[in-house]
């Protein structure tokens, strides 16, 4: 018989594990020791019971979407195959998934109220009332000492100071937790000052989130007058008062956000409406305006007025056309007077006389104008400005 | 509706609605003196509000049947959190 190798060995055994029926895949109830969650993501533990233990791993991609931290000392199913880690020579149960006991109760009772209320009509969505836009006061339900009731005073103060806020402290978890919520709820929906009720709590594991899947506590929610926004544990975290009321928030930060606008959003909202209605008034006037100086322009035009002041103008001017003519005409008619004054003046015989000259006349009085006429002892007469002078020729020569 | 009777989201959006029409063409002028009148008092209703002082934070303290309510100071900024 040949020796078989270690690795040959371990190779068998494990395919016989992996063929096996039941250890392909089985669920093992246990408590969890040894746990250590490796920085590669993967999960290293034991189970164990009173009698007896077993390796187990769990994987980064199985155990991401747990909803619970393991931890020592925790009781669990886990679900997945038995096989041999060959290079050890150890089996182990390679985890696919793990529920903390108990938990698989819980879980069926959620269901069951959650399709027992669904078919009520208690998620519907026509009965969920609307979220005020600006509440005055809002009413918060949950623990007075836990960090949701500071995240939401505090978002809330942030977004929208001028905001009131009204706790009633309420256990969150536990049996009287349901109790307290209802009654917490009840109060504030009975004062008329509350325009909105935030009821929550922070992050917890499925049991102690579990005072808000009570059905009492859904069925008060479903009743109120006043919207309601649920706000349990985180993002991935459901509750049935998340279905039953008007608004779910993911975290109680989220439903101090979704409970209350930016106010710098609000202003900024405000001013651009304030804005634009000026600038159309502007707009408006400015063309009313331009229509006003336009139909002014035309009644100016049209007016009579400017008409008999435009015809007037007219008449003055033919007026005033027809005094230059005559006056120049007139002007002219004493010009040609006077020139005609000059030349009689230049034909007048004593204007010679004046100079000097003398007139001569023969004895008849006829004027003498060359000597051929005359002879020696020949009588004339000379006529000078200032008398008459009788002579006689004495000498004559022709020229 | 007098505007001291509105709530904040009746009045904007009636500040909202006066623009819109206040933006079409065929509106007589004594008209949109009026929306415009109406929309600054509208605009200065909104604004006081958001201008509002701080409001207050209180606490219920249940004694018996009675409620009294005390001003919150935070109680829990330096009490350990019992949710994380």
């Amino acid at each position: 018989m040949r020796a078989l190798m270690v690795h040959e060995v371990n190779g068998y055994i494990k395919k016989l594990l992996t063929n096996d029926l039941l250890l392909s895949y089985l669920s093992i109830e246990g408590e969890i020791s040894n746990y250590t969650h490796h920085y590669s993501g993967h999960m290293y533990f034991s189970l164990k019971d009173d009698k007896s233990r077993i390796k187990c791993v769990m994987f980064k991609g199985d155990n991401s979407d747990l909803n619970f931290k393991p931890k020592d000392g925790s009781k669990v199913i886990v679900t997945g195959a038995v096989s041999l880690y060959e290079k050890d020579g150890s089996y182990q149960v390679y985890v696919k998934k793990m529920e903390p006991i108990g938990k698989g109760d819980l879980h069926k009772a959620f269901e069951e109220l959650k399709t027992k209320l669904e078919k009520e009509g208690l998620f519907s969505q026509d009965s969920k009332k609307e979220l005020p836009l600006l509440p005055k006061k809002i009413g918060v339900v949950t623990s007075s000492t836990g960090a949701a009731i500071r995240d939401i005073v505090s978002i809330i103060k942030r977004r929208y100071p001028p905001c009131k806020i009204l706790i009633y402290p309420a256990l969150v978890q536990g049996e009287q937790a349901p109790l307290e919520i209802i009654n917490g709820l009840k109060y504030m929906d009975s004062r008329d000052d509350i325009d909105l009720i935030i009821t929550g709590r922070g992050g917890g594991s499925f049991e102690e989130l579990f005072a808000f899947s009570n059905e009492d506590l859904a069925r008060c929610i479903f009743s109120l007058k006043t919207p309601v926004i649920s706000a349990v544990g985180h993002e991935t975290d459901f509750a049935i008062s998340d279905f039953v009321a008007d608004k779910r928030a993911a975290t109680p930060s989220m439903a101090a956000e979704l409970a209350v606008p930016d106010i710098r959003n609000l202003k900024d909202e405000l001013d651009s409406i304030k804005n634009n209605i000026e600038k159309t008034i502007d707009h408006k006037i400015l063309e009313k305006n331009r229509n006003l100086l336009s139909h002014y322009r035309t009644l100016k035009y049209l007016n009579p007025e400017s008409i008999l002041k435009d015809k007037k103008m007219e008449i003055d001017n033919i007026l005033r056309h027809i005094q230059y003519n005559l006056t120049t005409r007139i002007i002219r008619k004493d010009k040609l007077l006077s020139e005609f004054k000059n030349r009689l003046n230049l034909l007048d015989p004593m204007i010679p006389l004046e100079k000097g000259f003398g007139l001569l006349t023969d004895e008849d009085g006829n004027i003498v104008k060359s000597i051929k006429s005359l002879n020696l002892n020949d009588k004339l007469n000379i006529r000078m400005l200032d008398g008459k002078l009788k002579t006689v020729i004495v000498e004559k020569e022709e020229n | 509706m007098e505007i001291k009777d509105l709530s904040y989201e009746q009045a904007l959006k009636e500040l909202e609605a006066l623009l819109s029409q206040m933006e079409e063409d065929d509106l007589n002028l004594n008209d949109t003196i009026d929306k415009f009148k109406r929309s600054m008092e509208l605009y200065e209703f909104c604004r006081n509000i958001l201008d509002k002082a701080e409001g207050e934070v209180k606490l219920i303290l249940k004694k018996g049947d009675t409620h009294e309510e005390i001003d919150f100071k935070d109680v829990s900024r330096e009490a350990i959190d019992e949710d994380n």
